[in-house]
């Protein structure tokens, strides 16, 4: 394959870029001086030499372990629990959240085969040990999503953590990444203990 | 309320019609024409004007005239309230609707503006002779009440990595429960708004059927997948847990909506054993409390789309039929020739079509 051939492929394996639009990219950068070709070349290098997933939390981050997780000024006995690091940038943007996360990677999903073995689970319970007094969690109000909450909460409960929820104000099929400010902050200030 | 009709329609490449145009009074039609004429096709024009979908559940691209880009549906409305509605669908750009000129961003903001209840022939066996097509004869209705269809695809989803987990064997219960939880939840509403439904449907639907029939007794009875009185989700809960053998033999959920079936029992008889014109007879009925289940909800009287209604039955149950039909608000109903339809009917404007056209 050719090296023009070759960067369209790539770019077209890109999520939301089409095959025409991988074209254009590549013409672009073919016209441009080597300048900008090697500082993208870089930066996509250096995000995946120097990018990784928090010990701790599983947040994605330049050092391990995160900032969140050694802020000493967050309050390390409340753990909110997201599925994915965009999750958390999100909940991180509103500012009125004090405590730390825990990034499951996913939902227990049977029909794509995640179980609870495929998630950060088992880590989450070790984070438990340490002096945690509760849990929010805040998976997607999909079914998947509920279905993580409800399994969690029912592992946790009986440790005698207070495990709460969010979401619940988000609308109907939403999403936690649509979700706008106001109805998330909203939903945060107004968690709920579990049901189930 | 009154009452709203469909006053005009203009049909672009939609199916047989190339371009066609109708005109009709707040009393509706009979559309007469040969077979493979396209009476059918007028029909299901008229069912996207409420639906925004093919009432056969055809995909849009089946209903574009063959070898075209697209179609386009143009209705204008009059009576009690005066407004247009225009489907446009074409290849490239998908389907777009529209209320008098503002664009509408999804179906369901289509739904209440013109309300139809259809009856084809086809449907006799497709809705009548197995437990899904019932599910279906009750859902086609509740699916237009709001959040129904919400309620329905969550318990689907759930219900589906519910039986993908019980298919693959020794699963533990605590990986089950997050999914039982899911299905009671969503399952149990979905029971509660089928038995309310079927318990206002039973009186109507049992009158109409007696007036049909010349006085033969129905019992239309909604018979759930397990007892679902009291508390239904107590109930649901129980015989979930009451089916954990069964589950784990065949691999799969055996209780709850999914497998839900409407019992009717025609002069005593099951269904199954109806002659053609009497299960003919009880899907006519059973339409017809679907119009008053409209009217009184929305105190509008739905258009009736009454595709060959009165081949199969006999001229007591067409004369009968007929008097339910007239002076009801809209109403639509197609033969092959205007002799074919009895007394009353023939007081309704006659339509002929041919060739795709409306002939003059
Ligand atoms: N997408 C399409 N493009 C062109 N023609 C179509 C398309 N879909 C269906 N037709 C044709 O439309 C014709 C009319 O069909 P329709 O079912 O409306 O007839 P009908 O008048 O109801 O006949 P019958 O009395 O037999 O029920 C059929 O001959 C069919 O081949
Ligand atoms: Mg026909
Ligand atoms: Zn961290």
């Amino acid at each position: 394959m050719d090296a023009l051939e070759r960067l369209i492929s790539e770019f077209a394996k890109l999520p939301g870029i089409g095959r025409k639009t991988a074209q254009r990219l590549t013409f672009f950068l073919l016209k441009e001086d080597g300048e900008r070709a090697s500082s993208l070349a870089e930066a996509i290098l250096a995000l995946k030499e120097r990018i990784r997933y928090c010990s701790v939390c599983f947040n994605i981050t330049e050092e391990d372990p995160c900032p969140i997780c050694r802020d000493p000024r967050r309050d390390h006995s409340t753990i909110c629990v997201v599925e994915e690091s965009g999750d958390l940038m999100v909940i991180e943007r509103l500012g009125v959240y004090k405590g730390v996360y825990h990034v499951l990677g996913g939902v227990l999903s049977p029909l794509d085969g995640v179980g609870p073995e495929d998630l950060h689970i088992r880590e989450l319970l070790e984070r438990l040990k340490e002096g945690v007094r509760e849990v929010i969690l805040a998976t997607n109000p999909t079914v998947e999503g509920e279905a993580t909450a409800l399994y969690l909460s029912r592992l946790i409960r009986p440790l005698g953590i207070r495990v709460s929820q969010i979401a619940r104000g988000i609308p109907m099929g939403g999403d936690i990444e649509l979700a706008d400010e106001i109805t998330l902050t909203r939903a945060f200030e107004g968690r709920r203990e579990v049901e189930g | 309320m009154g009452d709203v009709f469909l006053e005009a329609l203009e049909l672009v490449r939609f199916r047989n019609y190339s371009r066609a145009k109708f005109h009709f009074g707040p009393e509706g039609a009979t559309i007469v024409g040969r077979n493979g004429s396209g009476k059918s096709n007028l029909l299901e024009s008229i069912s996207f004007l409420a639906l925004g979908k093919s009432i056969r559940g055809a995909p849009d691209s089946e209903v574009a005239m063959d070898g075209g880009d697209g179609f386009g549906i143009y209705a204008k409305f009059g009576g009690e309230d005066e407004f247009r509605i225009s489907v446009v669908y074409s290849r490239g750009r998908g389907k777009r609707m529209n209320v008098d000129d503002h664009p509408l961003r999804r179906i369901s903001e289509l739904l209440g503006k013109f309300q139809v209840v259809s009856f084809s022939p086809e449907e006799v066996h497709l809705l009548l002779r197995s437990p899904a097509g019932r599910r279906r004869l009750l859902d086609m209705l509740l699916s237009q009440v709001g959040g129904y269809v919400w309620y329905w695809q969550r318990y689907r989803r759930a219900l589906l990595h519910r039986n993908r987990l019980l298919s693959e064997g020794k699963v533990s219960r605590r990986e089950l429960k997050p999914w039982d939880l899911q299905i009671v939840k969503f399952g149990s509403e979905i029971v509660r708004r089928r038995k309310e439904f079927v318990c206002w449907m039973e009186e109507k639907v049992k009158t109409f059927y007696e007036v049909l029939s010349g006085g033969e007794d129905l019992a239309v009875l909604y018979s759930p997948s397990f007892p679902a009185d009291g508390d239904i989700l107590e109930r649901f809960v129980e015989s979930l847990g009451e089916s954990t053998e069964q589950e784990r033999r065949l691999g799969c959920t055996v209780v709850g909506p999914h497998r839900d079936d409407l019992s009717v029992r025609i002069g005593g008889r099951d269904l199954r054993m109806a002659s053609q014109g009497q299960a003919k007879s009880f899907l006519l009925a059973w339409k017809l409390g679907e119009a008053l289940f409209f009217y009184e909800r929305s105190g509008r009287r739905p258009a009736l789309l009454m595709d060959e209604v009165f081949s199969d039955l006999d001229s007591e149950r067409s004369k009968a039929l007929a008097g339910f039909l007239i002076g009801k608000g809209q109403c639509f109903v197609t033969a092959i020739s205007e002799g074919e339809v009895p007394g009353p009917i023939r007081n309704l404007r006659v339509i002929e079509v041919g060739d795709g056209r409306c002939v003059p």
